[in-house]
């Protein structure tokens, strides 16, 4: 099989009339970073952007080190936050080596509750820390 | 004065008798969205701040996804909502707004009768449920925000629906937020 080449993806962190989310995910390391604000203007192609990066990082058979630090997202977001738990769980099961990591407000009861459910939802082992 | 037109001090009467914060009826455009969010969010402590947030947002999406009535632009059309803040001694309550089609009252009602029968767990659970069946085929949303407001405010909906005529009704929804 040809070596597949994967650019990292980076998207500037935006707080203007919409939120966007900064996003780092190095195809070298396997390090992600999600972080910010999440309220888009087109919630479902701004995930897909990030859902098909990591189908094809995945395809690599490369460890994973995802991180979410996000300080708010509608719900909207949130169905794409659990798309991309839901692939990270598909790979963890094929036997690929992921770490996720959600970081939330020590204060801010409703984003560690939101993450609880994530765990829920994903059956992905999240480690929780408080910042 | 030569005609009464709309009367602004009856208006500002009836303001200032319920102490509203804010009163906003027209386009609800993404720009004045911005603004009054982050205004909001800057006058509460950063744990109240956060909750007025987050109910707020999904207030106005609600609006953004479902209302009936536009607002025709040059190049585009915005929905046209109520939003008015009031502020109680220890709570602030937020009402919104909108036209909807007549014939999705009952399911909206329905919804909402749901969300305030369920405790705090029963909700988180519903919420799961409802964001797992949700296809991005069927509405804009994921299709939890009023869970999500029950949920982030810890207290219910006061909603009503008006019918306005055959085809269309006003919908009211209102929630209070500790301070």
């Amino acid at each position: 099989m040809a070596n597949k080449t994967l650019e990292n993806l980076d998207i500037e962190g935006k707080s203007s009339t919409f939120f966007v989310p900064a996003v780092h995910f190095d195809a070298q390391t396997g390090i992600c970073r999600l972080e910010g604000e999440s309220y888009l203007e087109n919630t479902w192609e701004f995930y897909d952007q990030l859902t098909n990066w990591l189908k094809t990082y995945i395809e690599l058979r490369k460890p994973i080190n995802f991180n979410f630090k996000l300080t708010y997202f509608n719900t909207s977001s949130s169905k794409g936050l659990l798309d991309i738990l839901f692939l990270l769980k598909e790979y963890e099961k094929d036997g690929g080596e992921v770490i996720a990591n959600w970081y939330y407000p020590a204060d801010d009861e409703d984003n560690y509750m939101e993450a609880q459910d994530f765990i829920a939802d994903s059956e992905l082992n999240m480690n929780l820390i408080a910042y | 004065m030569v005609d009464k037109g709309f009367d602004l001090f009856e208006y500002y009467k009836l303001t200032k008798e319920k102490d509203v914060l804010i009163s906003y009826k027209g386009p609800i455009t993404n720009v004045i969205f911005a603004e009054l969010s982050r205004d909001i969010r800057s006058k509460f402590d950063p744990h109240t701040g956060r909750k007025i947030f987050a109910v707020f947002m999904e207030l106005i999406q609600n609006i953004i996804f479902y209302s009936a009535e536009k607002l025709q632009f040059e190049d585009h059309q915005e929905c046209i909502g109520s939003l008015v803040i009031t502020k109680e001694p220890d709570v602030c309550v937020f009402s919104c707004g909108n036209m909807i089609e007549a014939a999705y009252a009952p399911e909206l009602l329905e919804n909402c009768k749901t969300i305030n029968s369920l405790n705090k767990d029963e909700l988180r659970l519903h919420k799961r449920q409802q964001r797992i069946q949700s296809s991005p085929e069927r509405s804009k949303g994921a299709g939890i925000g009023l869970i999500q407001v029950a949920l982030t405010a810890e207290s219910p909906l006061y909603v009503e629906v008006r019918e306005i005529d055959q085809q269309y009704s006003f919908f009211t929804i209102s929630v209070k937020i500790k301070k």
